[in-house]
């Protein structure tokens, strides 16, 4: 099983851990193995849509490497929120599925649930709230297979690395 | 509209409570500033304990952070809006946080 697939069944086991009172630290370890899943899954996909073929393929972990979680958030959240610069939307000769911009909303919310359990004291989370997060992360993977062969999705794999700097230009 | 206590955030979260279905019980909400800087709500939609086995799904769920979406989507409120999800008994064990306001 992928590294992505496991931090998914990970996050699941870590918020059903204690049967009666969940310590704070398995929830937020649970919404922080949740938004790594998909992390791994969508940088995994890039890696392998980007450098093809044999050759290439030990290039892979280095790509992978170069990700950086704030710029992939902003394009996540341009994907999501049908905010892409008109350059960049005018590419498209499609539209952006439902189940692409919910990949790419759950992205954006995990994300700010991962940083929140990971180094934001003040607020404390619950099992069900956690275990909607996890759930959120388990769809998005359903949803990805669905539309993972989609020109919108590898464009979106692509924007994940490349938003940043093209929405500048 | 870049200001996260902008009273446009309210107004909108109050229309959502009148939109949302009855399972839900309560509102909280909190206007602040994510990592990268930009302005965000977080909203805590509270389902009844009685309503938690049949109407705790995540299909349910995903409906309601799409309303919440949609709805600051039109009203222009360009701020992204996170949305959590609790239970009742829940809610009661946490204690209560004086930035956060329940509708």
């Amino acid at each position: 099983m992928s590294l992505a697939k496991d931090l998914l069944t990970q996050a699941r086991q870590l918020a059903t851990r204690e049967p009666k009172r969940p310590k704070q630290a398995s929830l937020r370890r649970a919404i922080s193995a949740a938004y790594y899943s998909l992390f791994h899954l969508l940088t995994g996909e890039a890696a392998k849509l980007l450098l093809r073929g044999n050759e290439l393929q030990p290039f892979q972990g280095l790509m992978r490497r170069a990700f950086n979680h704030s710029a992939m958030k902003t394009a996540a959240r341009a994907f999501a929120g049908g905010t892409l610069t008109p350059k960049i939307s005018g590419a498209f000769t499609g539209s952006i599925s439902l189940d692409l911009m919910t990949v790419a909303s759950a992205f954006v919310d995990l994300q700010d649930a991962r940083h929140q359990a990971d180094y934001d004291l003040s607020h404390s989370f619950t099992r069900r709230e956690t275990l909607d997060l996890v759930e959120m992360a388990e769809d998005a993977f359903r949803r990805w297979q669905l539309v993972r062969k989609q020109v919108e999705a590898k464009a979106f794999l692509v924007m994940l690395l490349s938003y940043e700097s093209l929405r500048k230009r | 509209m870049n200001d996260p206590s902008s009273a446009a955030v309210e107004i909108a979260i109050e229309k959502l409570r009148t939109e949302l279905p009855e399972s839900v019980k309560r509102l909280h909400y909190e206007l602040g500033f994510e990592a990268e800087g930009e302005p965000a709500v977080w909203l805590w939609v509270v389902f009844k304990d009685a309503d938690i086995e049949t109407q705790w799904t995540l299909e349910n769920r995903t409906e309601i952070r799409q309303q919440a979406t949609q709805l600051f989507r039109e009203t222009g409120i360009p701020h992204w809006v996170y949305v959590r999800f609790r239970s009742e008994s829940e809610d009661k064990q946490l204690p209560a946080s004086n930035n956060i306001v329940t509708v």
